[in-house]
């Protein structure tokens, strides 16, 4: 049965070769349920062609090229929003920063040192680790850096996941 | 006048002139919401999915590297976005309903459409509505849309072999159909 179901589909795609084509007509002539069944596929082949096609709604280029105009303007709005907080978060860790470095001039060196602010720095690189420790060793230092530390992760992980969220989106087809 | 060919469009929609998509949604929008129509066997989500996959086109035409024709790629996303919409919809049993062994189902649907249908193109077209939805797509795309098997394939996200495999098995469950109402003596 399958066997004649293939030669049959294999006939209808102009698939056979001469020899099986000239076989398969002498079993059409003798056969006349193969026969009925090659006519009923034919029927299938001819009619599938001539169904009923569903057309669209009426007014839809509209309906989508409002849909898309509205996308785009909230992937702007959004991109804004974005930014704004990138914004905030690298003037915060800015100031933070000033702060930090400022304190720490104005703690290990006193206000007496009227040299420039790179002199300042200089020196304070040439004192060694103790001086590191000891900075260290200020527990409103280790909170300044831990705000640091985490105002960081925070707009890594902002940037990360927007990007992830960008390439999903391009990569989704 | 030169008429515009799907690359044109896309150039042109890609340079930013995007208000040439509206070209691309006319001459894709009928075949597509057939498609969905077909695929959904609801008219408005047939809609709603047919305004999110131009949305998603429109949204990845910087993307389409003309590796394959438009329509191969579009049909895709429409054919990915009507079976992510069955599947949030928890459509399963249509989704389940992937093969033709479940002759019990179909026996009753072609009872009850025997019973209303005007003639037998008609039959036939109800018929289809009732196979399987890769079956039911497979002889859309392939008899209306003039798609070839490659294609097909392609947007299937199958094998040439499974697309003909697929496309034999549709048509003998049409042509058993025919056969047991013995419409092909219509044939001319």
């Amino acid at each position: 049965m399958k066997i004649l179901d293939e030669l049959l589909n294999r006939y209808i795609d102009n698939e056979l070769s001469t020899g099986e084509l000239v076989q398969f007509q002498k079993q059409l002539e003798s056969d006349e349920n193969l026969l009925q069944k090659l006519k009923a596929l034919q029927y299938v082949e001819q009619s599938a062609k001539r169904i009923e096609i569903y057309s669209a709604p009426n007014g839809i280029t509209e309906k989508i090229m409002a849909k898309i105009s509205l996308q785009l303007s909230e992937r702007y709005k959004k991109n804004h929003f974005f930014r704004f907080i990138v914004f905030v978060f690298t003037v915060l860790i800015l100031s933070i920063s000033g702060f930090m470095v400022s304190s720490l001039v104005n703690s290990n060196f006193g206000l007496n040192i009227k040299n420039s602010f790179f002199t300042k720095l200089s020196s304070f690189s040439e004192k060694e680790i103790h001086l590191i420790e000891k900075f260290l060793a200020n527990p409103n230092t280790l909170l300044i850096i831990s705000s640091i530390t985490l105002l960081l992760l925070l707009s890594l992980y902002f940037i990360i996941e927007s990007n992830l969220f960008a390439n999903q989106k391009s990569k989704s087809f | 006048m030169r008429k515009l060919c799907d690359n044109d469009i896309i150039e042109s929609i890609q340079k930013g002139n995007r208000d040439d998509f509206a070209l691309l949604v006319d001459k894709y929008k009928d075949k597509a919401f057939n498609l969905l129509r077909r695929m959904l066997r609801n008219e408005m989500d047939a809609e709603e999915v047919l305004q999110d996959s131009f949305l998603k086109a429109f949204m990845s035409m910087n993307n389409f590297r003309h590796e394959s024709k438009f329509s191969t790629w579009f049909y895709r996303i429409v054919y990915n976005t009507g079976l992510s919409f069955l599947q949030s919809k928890r459509k399963k049993t249509e989704l389940k309903l992937d093969s033709l062994e479940d002759h019990n189902y179909l026996n009753y649907e072609d009872g009850k459409i025997l019973a209303v249908e005007e003639n037998s193109i008609k039959y036939l077209s109800l018929i289809i509505d009732k196979l399987p939805i890769r079956n039911a797509l497979v002889i859309i795309l392939y008899y209306i849309d003039d798609l070839k098997l490659s294609e097909i394939s392609e947007i299937l996200d199958i094998s040439l072999v499974n697309a003909k495999v697929l496309l034999h098995r549709s048509r003998n469950i049409l042509r058993d159909l025919i056969f047991k109402h013995n419409y092909q003596k219509e044939l001319l």
